[in-house]
């Protein structure tokens, strides 16, 4: 089980269903979630100075309203600026081939769908969950 | 994974809230707390668990078909603003032609004003032409008629008085009609400037 999760997605209604199917496929002892990029950054620059309360894993929505870049920009800041070594991946309504290409570029390590029936993708993502902390998985996408 | 343990008395205030209230505990908590050997703290753990996930499956789908519900409503907000700004696009557009089209009709308008001004100018040039030519040759006519009778041609008696009282009053004939015929086309020309400019204000 992951100990700890931060969400960053804009759309609160989704942080509600991502908390409840986490605690339902026993996904995650503590989740976080926040709805702006920036916010995030924030939590990033404290936690690069004391790491105590970093998540384990980050799931960050591709499109941030509000915030002042979207999340592949988000991931590339944490991965490249704070290198804090989470499990980090993109969560996205999207599967356009051209956004997930990104994604992996700036080192994301997966790309969920969000879709009304999410928790088949959450479930895979569990089992799989060690190889990506390890980081003897390649990047993986579940539509 | 870390694990916690409550002290005994916890235990029996949690399982008596439980049987008396039906209150559990719920959330993460129920994934650390460990009921040791005991029986009857297991079975509360296993019923808490239980209760707890069947809230969460209930809320999991009202607020997934709340979040159906939102995203159609998103959608159909969408769609009636994208109307709306086809709907103002369509109306800055019949906007424009109207302009256009009022813009055209006054070019159009100005053109047959113009015209029809250059055609009265030119009538009226005309007219005046004609009738200084023929004022002019009848002038010149019995100029020269009463200058062959004085001149030329020995009066008949000598007597040149009725030729002169003639050709003195037929001058102030042709000088009285001259007159009049420009009195009348600057009239003619005031009242159509004037209709002109009731019809274009």
């Amino acid at each position: 089980m992951i100990h700890s999760i931060l969400l960053v997605d804009d759309e609160s209604l989704f942080h509600l269903v991502f908390e409840d199917a986490c605690s339902l496929l026993d996904i995650a002892l503590s989740l976080e979630a926040i709805d702006s990029a920036n916010k995030a950054e924030d939590l990033f620059k404290d936690w690069h100075q004391d790491p105590s309360g970093r998540p384990e894993c980050v799931f960050v929505d591709l499109n941030l309203i509000g915030s002042s870049y979207d999340g592949i920009e988000l991931v590339r800041r944490i991965n490249d600026l704070y290198g804090n070594g989470v499990v980090i991946g993109i969560i996205s309504s999207s599967s356009d081939q051209l956004e997930i290409d990104r994604a992996k570029a700036v080192g994301a390590q997966f790309w969920i769908v969000k879709s009304d029936d999410i928790e088949p993708r959450l479930e895979k993502f569990r089992l799989q969950y060690d190889t990506f902390k390890n980081r003897s998985a390649g990047f993986e996408v579940y539509i | 994974m870390p694990e916690i343990t409550f002290p005994a008395e916890a235990w029996a205030n949690l399982i008596l809230t439980a049987e008396r209230d039906r209150i559990y505990l719920e959330g993460n908590i129920l994934k650390v707390l460990d009921p040791g050997e005991s029986p009857s703290y297991q079975a509360y753990l296993d019923k808490a668990i239980t209760t707890d996930k069947e809230k969460r499956e209930q809320r999991l789908a009202v607020t997934k078909q709340v979040q159906d519900q939102n995203n159609e409503l998103l959608k159909a907000k969408g769609e009636i603003e994208q109307s709306q700004h086809e709907l103002e696009d369509a109306l800055e557009r019949a906007e424009q032609a109207r302009k256009e089209a009022e813009g055209a009709w006054q070019t159009a308008q100005n053109d047959l004003d113009y015209m029809q001004k250059r055609t009265q100018f030119e009538l009226m040039g005309n007219i005046v032409r004609v009738a200084l030519l023929v004022i002019a040759g009848v002038g010149f006519t019995t100029t020269a008629m009463y200058a062959t009778a004085l001149f030329i041609l020995p009066p008949a008696g000598g007597d040149t008085t009725l030729l002169g009282n003639t050709w003195s009053n037929m001058f102030g004939i042709l000088l009285t009609n001259s007159f009049s015929i420009i009195g009348t086309i600057m009239g003619v020309k005031y009242a159509t400037e004037g209709r002109g400019g009731s019809e274009n204000g």
